[in-house]
């Protein structure tokens, strides 16, 4: 167990150092065109050996490789931290995306993980120089002014860059004064500006060696026609430098056709638009947050906010925030912005959010796209606590009606099920198990009576033979003159005659007493009597004198004359 | 018996040839209303109801339809048929509660039942007398297996069995009929038109006007051209009969 937690322990731990955040790989500019110059740069709190890993197959590698070391001081804390940093220069042969990264840094036996960095290269902007005169190329240098296009529709990015064309390879340059253009306020530099990299070329027949200079992407104001104006500078070739003055560009700026849709962003290029519901299961009142997010390439940055178009019971609470996800390029702007809306939902029912919509200008086609999201269904149940007329109030102006008509449903006919109740079929089979049950009652009921009357009845034969067989058992007595016996059985015939008289359900052998006393009760005196007189008188012949055969006799008829009594 | 025979042809193709009509006119309701052609969608269902009363998804698309051609008061009615077959159709109790908010914002609107009764008599009548026959059966034979068992314990089940079966019959019993007189009888009526007069005897008209989507609750019928109703907030007014939507 100890061992477990220990290994898991390391493991973790590992795991979390790996990931050391103070690791960081960057790539400047963070998007580029084929064969622009990118660098590639890991920063690092560790000292050890940088190692990136991962690098594209068509990433070719330039000379420059830099390593560094800085420190800096928190003056707050007064704590010095050092930093290692590792540069590497190069570009892309070719166009696409590509993912870089992640770097090691490996210390001992410990390897540190940075991030990885996603990098757009776009094929190489075809340019257009500006025109050169028989005296630049009599120049040993001289400078035009390069543009992709030199007409553009009003708010197309424009690339301008300044290039240098000399019969000596400068080595240094200086005093350089940028070229300007009326309107043209939104400038982005492209690709690295600290990098000029020289390469011999062939301008009109003759080889000179060339190099290309403040890039920019800019976003010209207004329309007509449009002048670069010229830039200069001084380059050198050791310590012998010579002074230039490049040549103009003419722009002609086009403004966009009339008419523009009414989803229309402002946006020229190419774009695209998605929409988030963050949750379509809702309660009336909730809020949830809807995304629509526009992405593309062109003028992004200036594009304005989409409108959706919300139906009614829907209520958008403040602004969108927006958050922009863009970089400039030597196409534009590109990548995407993020409008982020809360939304109360104020009805309830199955509600369809109509699809978003943007237009655009393609400059391709020279026409403007309209391009939507798709339609979302949010359902949203019933809350009796939410108060509809607040929001009510103030969503009335721009909302439409509920979409609640589009649930239609199948045919369905339901056959009577309504029939049975109250029908004698219905009373019957209710009434039937009832009467069965309470007939089954009634006849248990009896049964049980007649089987106690049976038993009765048994056991009333059964003393009337045994008074019987007494009887004859007397009889032979009193012929045998054995007087104890017969006198004893006298007794005993009697009991038994009352027995029966009385209906004694059980075994139960009377008593004397109980004879007498239910002869009172029955209100029969002088068989009460008789009866005392015949039980002292057996008595008094079985302990006393013994009696003869007339006294036998006597005593004997006359429980035959009780007898006949009791019977009738 | 020949006379017998074609008299069966003719009921059985009579009923097909109704039957054919009837899901023609469903198709071409929903086409209507999905082309937003809500007038043909509400001639078309309402065809379909006449053809097959027992069609529910008829009585609940005209509501659609009626509420897509903002005859709320019609589209109410609808819905509250919807709700005689299925008392607890809850998507056909939110369409009423939104007509009955578009036409009467400041007042709310409650079922004819309440949610335990509509779920009780969502089951059918005949479910309920099954039920009830059921319980009767099971407490016929709880009584024989009590008589017959000497076990305490058992008759002790039994008795509980036997009692609990005579509550339930009685109970199936309560619910059967209730549901039978909800779904059969005609209690209720809606007012489908934008206002109606109400009467102070018969002839003579009151100053009050009913108004497009109330529901009234019938109390006295006995007159063949005024019947006697209660509003929701309890005030009688004698109103006629062809002003009302029986539901």
């Amino acid at each position: 167990m100890y061992r477990t937690l220990t290994i898991l322990l390391i493991f973790t731990s590992h795991f979390l150092l790996g990931q050391d955040e103070n690791v960081i790989l960057s790539v400047e500019p963070p998007s580029a065109d084929v064969g622009e110059t990118i660098i590639i740069q890991v920063k690092t709190k560790v000292h050890g050996d940088i190692e990136i890993d991962n690098l594209p197959s068509s990433f070719v590698a330039g000379n420059s490789v830099s390593n560094e070391m800085k420190t800096e001081i928190d003056y707050n804390t007064g704590a010095i931290t050092t930093y290692y940093s590792h540069a590497q220069t190069g570009a892309f042969g070719k166009s696409g995306t590509y993912t870089i990264g992640p770097a090691y840094v490996k210390k001992g036996n410990k390897t540190y993980k940075s991030n990885t960095v996603v990098i757009n290269i776009g094929d190489k902007a075809k340019m257009t120089s500006s025109d050169v005169t028989s005296q630049q190329l009599q120049d040993p240098a001289f400078g035009i002014i390069q543009t992709n296009k030199t007409t553009i529709y009003e708010g197309e990015p424009l690339l301008v860059s300044a290039k240098v064309y000399s019969h000596f390879n400068p080595t240094y340059l200086d005093k350089y004064l940028p070229y300007s253009m009326k309107g043209a306020i939104d400038k982005h530099p492209i690709g690295n500006p600290a990098v000029a990299q020289t390469s011999l070329e062939q301008f009109k027949g003759i080889d000179l060696f060339s190099f290309e200079y403040d890039k920019n992407i800019i976003f010209p104001v207004g329309t007509g026609d449009f002048k670069v104006n010229s830039y200069s500078m001084t380059i050198y070739q050791g310590y012998q430098n010579f002074s230039l003055t490049s040549s103009s560009a003419d722009i002609t700026i086009k403004p966009l056709p009339e008419d523009p849709p009414a989803d229309f962003i402002g946006a020229v290029g190419i774009f695209n638009i998605e929409r988030i519901l963050e949750e379509t299961d809702l309660k009336q009142g909730d809020v949830f947050i809807m995304k629509v997010i526009v992405s593309g390439t062109g003028n992004l940055q200036n594009s304005l906010e989409p409108i959706p178009i919300l139906p009614k019971g829907f209520v958008v609470y403040g602004d969108p925030q927006i958050e922009e996800n863009f970089s400039y390029t030597s196409r534009g702007t590109e990548g995407s912005i993020i409008y982020t809306y809360n939304i109360q939902v104020s009805r309830y029912g199955d509600l369809t959010l109509p699809p978003t919509s943007i237009s655009y200008f393609d400059i391709e086609n020279e026409k403007y796209i309209t391009t939507s999201t798709v339609e979302s269904i949010v359902k949203v149940k019933k809350n009796k606590d939410f108060v509809i007329e607040e929001v009510e109030a103030i969503s009335e102006e721009n909302l439409e009606e509920v979409d609640m008509l589009t649930d239609l449903r199948k045919s369905n006919r339901q056959e009577d099920q309504n029939n049975l109740f109250g029908t004698s079929v219905y009373w019957l089979s209710v009434g039937t198990p009832l009467m069965a049950a309470l007939l089954f009652i009634f006849l248990v009921k009896r049964r049980k009576q007649s089987e106690d009357k049976i038993a009765v009845r048994q056991l009333a034969r059964r003393k009337d033979q045994e008074l019987s067989d007494c009887i004859a058992h007397l009889k032979i007595l009193l012929v045998e003159n054995d007087n104890n016996a017969f006198y004893s059985k006298i007794e005993a015939t009697l009991k038994k005659a009352f027995e029966l008289e009385i209906h004694l359900e059980n075994e139960h052998i009377l008593s004397k007493k109980e004879i007498i006393d239910y002869l009172n009760k029955t209100n029969r005196l002088e068989l009460a009597e008789r009866v005392k007189d015949i039980l002292a008188n057996c008595d008094q012949y079985r302990f006393g004198f013994s009696g003869n055969n007339h006294t036998n006799q006597s005593i004997y008829n006359e429980l035959e004359s009780i007898l006949k009594e009791l019977k009738s | 018996m020949t006379t017998l025979f074609k008299h069966i042809v003719f009921i059985l193709l009579t009923g097909l040839s109704s039957l054919y009509s009837a899901a023609n006119s469903f198709n071409e309701g929903v086409i209507a209303h999905s082309d937003k052609n809500y007038p043909l969608a509400i001639e078309k269902f309402t065809q379909v109801i006449q053809e097959t009363p027992n069609d529910i998804s008829a009585y609940y698309n005209l509501g659609l339809s009626n509420i897509g051609n903002e005859s709320y008061g019609k589209a109410i009615w609808a819905f509250e048929k919807v709700l005689k077959f299925t008392p607890n159709d809850s998507e056909a109790a939110e369409k009423i509660d939104y007509c009955h908010m578009q036409l009467h914002p400041s007042e709310e609107w409650s079922p004819i039942l309440n949610s335990l009764e509509a779920g009780l008599y969502s089951i059918s009548s005949n479910m309920w007398s099954y039920a009830s026959i059921l319980m009767s059966v099971l407490f016929c034979l709880s009584i024989v297996f009590f008589k017959r068992h000497k076990a305490l314990s058992i008759k002790r089940i039994l008795l509980i069995s036997a009692f609990s079966s005579v509550l339930l019959l009685l109970f199936a019993t309560l619910i059967a009929s209730g549901a039978q007189s909800y779904q059969k009888g005609v209690n209720h009526a809606i007012i489908t038109q934008p206002f109606i007069p109400t009467f102070i005897d018969e002839g003579n008209t009151a100053k009050t006007t009913l108004t497009e989507g109330s529901r009234v609750k019938l109390i006295d019928t006995d007159s063949l051209e005024y019947v006697r109703v209660l509003d929701n907030i309890g005030d009688e007014y004698l109103v006629r009969f062809e002003d009302l939507a029986f539901i």
